[in-house]
């Protein structure tokens, strides 16, 4: 009987155990906790959810060990949505198709298994669907996240947001001027807007463009005159859309709207009267937005990308299958193969230094930055659609060789271009235009064991033209042609057209090139640093962190933080400098801000002083020298950097508005800023479709940025401008906000 | 009512946002009658909701409109009277004006063998203009080869034999073979050669018209 009262105590004293167990392996991610809940509503702890547009439903988690956690979810859900839920994961995705709930009784679902690294803070997010609202709520009380080891989980906070230095151009904030080393031409035709979408020369002195109305045009570079317009002369007409050219030998080819077509003088007689049609080989539908960006030629083959759609979608968010692919045609047969999937706005191809291909996507859904991607076959880069969509789609998405953070060194991203030998430091370097933050921005890329991937760089501004294709010719001369979007005809007039640019071969003090080593970044500059000067630790600002793509518009900065600068190592010719950066982390990006004041040699002031450098992947044995600071090394008597507090309104405006907003009248997508604020606005409410007029005041304000559709300002439509306040904490609001104001108030 | 409107919602949306056509008028708006695909005469921008297609005018208002991927002939219409038979928005067209055939089954081209139907697999292979008329050509890939297809419109106004016609040829056709025309061009098309039944033989030209 003991015996028996001891295997019962026993048996009982097991489960109790097993029951603490099995909570402490377990962890609630409850939605009480999220940042923000966009436009849905709250009924006690449960958030109703109808839209995912604006909301960001996610929780930083740490593990103290490595384990895999099966996550479960909460909710209940009246009936069936047409679109999926996404979970993030650690930049890992699933996709759960929501069943429907009776009489309103909670439910638990599987919705997927993954890895939990050990260590850092892991963002854990439930992505609703965006693209339409519903009319019944999925109610959500929480997720559950269970793993097999006790005590192993627990929720994190986000890591303190660094502040932002004081900026000023080309130290965190956008470039103005035009590179001290280049020389820039603006071959103007006044009364005639070249919306240049395509660029290639045919020969030595020929140069060929397209543009976006569907003409060609040939420019006679040895006749373009001192003064006055250049000889522009049209050979070609009645194109769809051309968004790419290419030359092979004397062949031309161009990738029109919906087709690969080449352009065929058959007679002789100087005009093309064959339009051939070399492969139109994947689906299409009626989508304004559904281009055949770019072209190269390599191999016998034509490359380009196509884009998704914008607008046909359909309330399931469907996209015609292949769209956000890299194709390849051969030039004979028209044999078409499709190179790599997952792309979405790839508005440029190009080759590299090592004729790789290269491709720049432009940031939005799946999106969380711009990119600037190394196509290899297969290779997926992480936009998705229903099914049937990709067949290179894979939950493991091929990371960019170059992040470039939207606002920060890019908007809308355009052609790459590698630059020639007889540029100086900057031969090999790729560049590249963009058609909305404007300039020529600079990659630098080196190949870690295996794995392409580098850095980028502000290199010019100050042009007139928003630079969307590039060509070279023998004697290194770029030709940059530009192109732009928007109802704003005087805008777009003024911004499209042909710039000649020649590098001069001045000497110019800058950061060149960034080389990512086992315990940090080393930094080569064009000059040798000033003696003594650039070990100080402090004279470095870093910050790290990573991205996950969701299928809502673009995305935050995923563990913002600052990175410690143990030190900083000046090589002995002092052209490089070594950070040690012990808290690097594979996958994360690297920006380094310098402080204007760093000297060269020669006393040059540094032209620009900051760097984004994406690690995907850490060298295993190549570890940076760390040295002692010589003697005579410099104390600095400022500080290398000032926290005036006023700068992260602007940098916020930067990321996620400028791309759409002027600071001026100047209409781009939406309104300009000026003079924004105390004015009367005409809005619709499209919930009534009412329309009334309101008073754009601080309340007004921050209501347009957390729910953009809430109020429509009269003319512009529902979903034209994302959700950017979703991510935002109330400081950022409060900092956008007021720099909004200022800049409103600004003459 | 619904489509159209989501359609008229799209267009007021790309028209915003999106993609902003050229002013009318524009230097670069591409008219130049002395360029071979004048967009007055052959517009190759997406008609009426196909997104591969094109518009060709013969004479001086008689609009052809092509769906590329389907090698079929979709619309025959007039224009109304001094104005083009083609609507541009936004890099697209709509065609305008009276419609004389129209075929919206969706069906293609098929080869007959013996008496029975082979299916076959377009692929569109491009256009020219030529003085005096516009050719269409396309690759019919069938289970045991590859047929190539012509299609050319005169640029000048039909003869008295009907209000539009169009020429159709064939090369690679095998004894006993012969091409269909869609179904729907097949009650409506009459043949002056020995296209009977729409059914395309030979190597020759067929002249097509529409009566």
């Amino acid at each position: 009987m003991r015996i028996a009262a001891a295997l019962l105590l026993s048996l009982a004293l097991g489960r109790a155990l097993a029951a603490t167990a099995d909570s402490t392996r377990a962890l609630d991610l409850p939605a009480h906790a999220i940042p923000s809940k966009g436009p849905n509503t709250w009924a006690g702890d449960v958030l109703e959810i109808t839209r995912g547009r604006g909301a960001t439903l996610g929780w930083y988690v740490t593990a103290q060990q490595t384990e895999d956690v099966t996550v479960f979810i909460d909710y209940t859900c009246a009936a069936p949505l047409n679109q999926d839920y996404q979970l993030s994961f650690d930049g890992l995705d699933c996709f759960w198709s929501v069943t429907p709930t009776t009489d309103g009784a909670w439910s638990r679902a599987k919705l997927g298994t993954f890895r939990l690294r050990a260590g850092l803070p892991v963002w854990v997010q439930l992505v609703p669907p965006s693209g339409r609202k519903y009319a019944h709520p999925l109610r959500f009380r929480k997720l559950i996240l269970e793993g097999a080891t006790p005590g192993n989980l627990a929720l994190a906070s986000a890591p303190p947001e660094p502040s932002a230095p004081d900026s000023t151009p080309g130290f965190g904030k956008k470039l103005t001027g035009v590179h001290p080393a280049l020389e820039a031409r603006d071959l103007r035709w006044d009364g005639t807007t070249l919306r240049i979408s395509g660029m290639a020369m045919r020969g030595p002195r020929e140069l060929l463009f397209t543009t976006w109305e569907g003409d060609v045009f040939s420019l006679d570079l040895a006749a373009i005159p001192e003064a006055g317009p250049p000889p522009f002369r049209r050979i070609a007409q009645g194109l769809s859309e051309p968004m790419g050219l290419a030359v092979d030998g004397r062949r031309i080819f161009v990738t029109e709207k919906n087709q690969a077509t080449e352009l065929i003088d058959a007679d002789g007689d100087g005009t093309f009267e064959t339009y051939r049609c070399l492969s139109h080989d994947w689906p299409c539908s009626m989508d304004s937005h559904e281009y055949l960006f770019g072209a190269v030629v390599q191999d016998g083959h034509l490359y380009f990308c196509t884009s998704v759609a914008m607008g046909y979608r359909g309330e399931d968010n469907y996209q015609a299958p292949l769209r956000g692919s890299v194709v390849k045609v051969h030039l004979e047969t028209g044999k078409t193969e499709i190179v790599a999937g997952g792309l979405r706005s790839p508005d440029g191809i190009g080759l590299g230094p090592q004729g790789e291909i290269l491709v720049t996507d432009n940031q939005g859904e799946w999106l969380p930055g711009n990119k600037l991607v190394h196509i290899q076959p297969d290779a997926f880069f992480n936009f998705r659609s229903l099914a049937p969509w990709h067949p290179f789609d894979r939950s493991q998405a091929t990371p960019p060789a170059v992040w470039l953070p939207q606002g920060e060194i890019a908007a809308s991203p355009t052609q790459p271009l590698v630059l020639p030998r007889n540029w100086g430091p900057y031969a090999g370097h790729v560049v590249f235009g963009d058609a909305t933050f404007g300039g020529l921005q600079r990659a630098f890329l080196e190949n870690v064991e295996g794995e392409l991937q580098g850095a980028a760089f502000p290199f010019s501004q100050g042009f007139r033209h928003l630079f969307h294709r590039l060509a070279l010719t023998p004697e290194g001369e770029l030709y940059a042609g530009a192109i732009a979007r928007g109802q704003d005809w005087a805008f777009i007039d003024r911004v499209s057209g042909l710039t000649r640019l020649r590098y001069t071969g001045q000497a110019v003090f800058e950061p060149l090139a960034a080389r990512l080593r086992t315990n940090g970044i080393e930094i080569e500059f064009t000059l040798p640093l000033a003696e003594g000067h650039g070990w100080n630790p402090a004279g470095y600002f870093v910050t790290q962190w990573g991205y996950q793509a969701t299928q809502t518009y673009g995305g935050a900065k995923i563990r913002y933080r600052r990175a410690e600068v143990r030190s900083a190592t000046v090589s002995p010719d002092r052209r490089r400098v070594f950070l040690e950066l012990p808290g690097l982390v594979a996958g994360e990006l690297v920006h380094v801000r310098l402080p204007p004041s760093l000297p060269a040699a020669g006393g040059q002031p540094l032209w620009t002083g900051e760097l984004w450098y994406t690690a995907n992947r850490i060298p295993r044995n190549h570890p940076g020298t760390v040295g002692a600071p010589p003697p005579h090394a410099q104390v600095a008597a400022q500080p290398f950097f000032t926290f005036s507090g006023g700068e992260a309104g602007r940098g916020l405006y930067q990321t996620f508005c400028a791309a759409c907003h002027s600071l001026d009248e100047t209409k781009l997508v939406g309104p300009g800023f000026r003079g924004l604020v105390g004015a009367k606005r005409k809005v619709r409410d499209p919930a009534t479709g009412t329309t009334r007029e309101v008073k754009a005041d601080l309340a007004y304000l921050r209501e347009s940025i957390l729910e953009p559709n809430a109020l429509l300002v009269d003319g512009y439509s529902e979903n034209l401008m994302p959700p950017i306040g979703a991510t935002f904490t109330e400081k950022q609001l409060d900092d956008l906000v007021a720099f909004i104001v200022k800049i409103s108030k600004a003459r | 009512m619904r489509r159209f409107f989501l359609c008229l919602a799209l267009t007021i949306c790309t028209a915003l946002f999106a993609v902003a056509a050229a002013p009318i008028g524009s230097p670069t708006s591409g008219l130049d009658a002395l360029l071979p695909f004048d967009r007055t005469v052959i517009n190759r921008y997406s008609l009426d909701e196909i997104p591969r297609s094109l518009s060709i005018r013969q004479g001086n208002d008689v609009w052809f409109g092509y769906d590329l991927a389907r090698g079929a002939l979709r619309k025959v219409w007039q224009a109304p009277a001094g104005k083009l038979g083609v609507m541009t928005i936004n890099f697209v067209t709509r065609s305008v004006g009276a419609t004389w055939f129209e075929d919206k089954s969706g069906e293609t081209w098929q080869l007959q063998r013996h008496g029975k139907t082979v299916p076959l697999t377009l692929r569109y292979l491009g256009c020219a203009q030529r003085e005096k008329y516009f050719e269409l050509t396309w690759e019919l890939q069938h289970d045991t080869g590859t047929l190539k297809l012509y299609e050319r419109i005169a640029r000048t106004g039909a003869a008295a034999a009907g209000r539009a016609v169009r020429e159709v040829r064939v090369e690679n056709l095998a004894p006993g073979e012969a091409l269909l025309l869609p179904r729907v061009a097949q009650a409506t098309w009459q043949s002056s050669s020995d296209a009977a039944g729409g059914a395309i033989k030979g190597t020759g030209w067929h002249r097509l018209a529409l009566p």
